[in-house]
């Protein structure tokens, strides 16, 4: 059988709710306020972010999964819900202390940490992850089969 | 780490424009039949939903691909000023003014715009709740 042929992707989705805010140290307010606009505001801002995580693979023939999604549910909420949901994510996760927590940049984060975890499982691959930060924006992230 | 890895951005504006479907190439009857109720001489309208992609290595120091409001800038002048509440037809004079040939349309009109630091690999345009068309505008392997 042509191994393309085989591959399936499931795609489940995570949501939390948290703060940022857009600022670099090195420049003035001025120069903040110019590249950042309303995102720069001291005490920052939230939105109800939402992830799509995409895992492709061949289905197991004995339980027809790419990857069980109890096994993926536990991760995605260890690794997402329990360290983004309702916090600061500037002060809260420690890569964002001086990266910015963009929709980019949240998306590149966890899209690294969630190709290694998936791929530690031996069920299937983290091909795409998706974050949302409004109806309107979203940044993607995505894998080839094998990393360089 | 970041500011190597590509990523894309997509965001969705909109617009509101008439249009009508029909070509001088056709007869009135073939017109008729290949448009039916899009044909009608007096055109008609939509809200159109168009959605960008863009893609690169987000910017270093600010984490973007590209900042929102230049972004919007571009897009406000280069396709919303064009198209919003206008008709589609006095707008784009050459081809039938579907989904397929606006989306195509949309990519010419924005691929130059979008070319540094981020570059338009695809243009979404949503003609209806039911009607999604897509040109996917090339660009290089992205895959991590």
């Amino acid at each position: 059988m042509n191994e393309r042929t085989d591959l399936l992707c499931v795609t489940r989705t995570v949501r939390f709710s948290a703060a940022h805010r857009y600022h670099r140290p090195e420049l003035s307010d001025e120069q903040n306020r110019e590249l950042f606009g309303p995102c720069f505001h001291p005490h920052g801002h939230g939105h109800n972010y939402r992830v799509d995580v995409s895992v492709e693979g061949s289905a197991d023939p004995v339980t027809g999964m790419v990857i069980n999604l109890a096994d993926l549910d536990a991760l995605l909420k260890s690794e997402i819900v329990e360290r983004f949901d309702h916090r600061f994510l500037n002060y809260d996760i420690d890569h964002f202390a001086d990266v910015v927590p963009t929709c980019e940049n949240i998306a590149l984060y966890l899209g690294d940490r969630l190709f290694a975890l998936i791929g530690a499982t031996g069920a299937g691959r983290l091909a795409r992850l998706r974050v949302w930060e409004s109806d309107d924006l979203y940044s993607e992230i995505a894998f080839a089969s094998r990393r360089p | 780490m970041n500011g190597e890895r590509l990523v894309e951005l997509t965001r969705r504006y909109r617009f509101e424009a008439a249009h009508r479907l029909h070509t001088t190439l056709l007869s009135e009857d073939e017109n008729q039949r290949v448009f039916g109720k899009c044909c009608r001489p007096g055109g008609h309208g939509h809200n159109y939903e168009v959605e960008l992609t863009l893609r690169g290595r987000p910017d270093g120091m600010s984490g973007f691909l590209m900042s929102r409001q230049r972004m919007d800038a571009l897009v406000e002048e280069h396709l919303l000023a064009r198209v919003d509440h206008r008709n589609l037809n006095d707008v784009i004079d050459d081809v039938v003014t579907t989904g397929e040939n606006l989306a195509r349309r949309f990519h010419e009109w924005l691929r130059p715009v979008f070319d540094r630091p981020a570059e338009l690999v695809r243009v979404r345009v949503r003609e209806t709740p039911k009607n999604l068309f897509e040109y996917p505008g090339g660009g290089t392997e992205w895959k991590n």
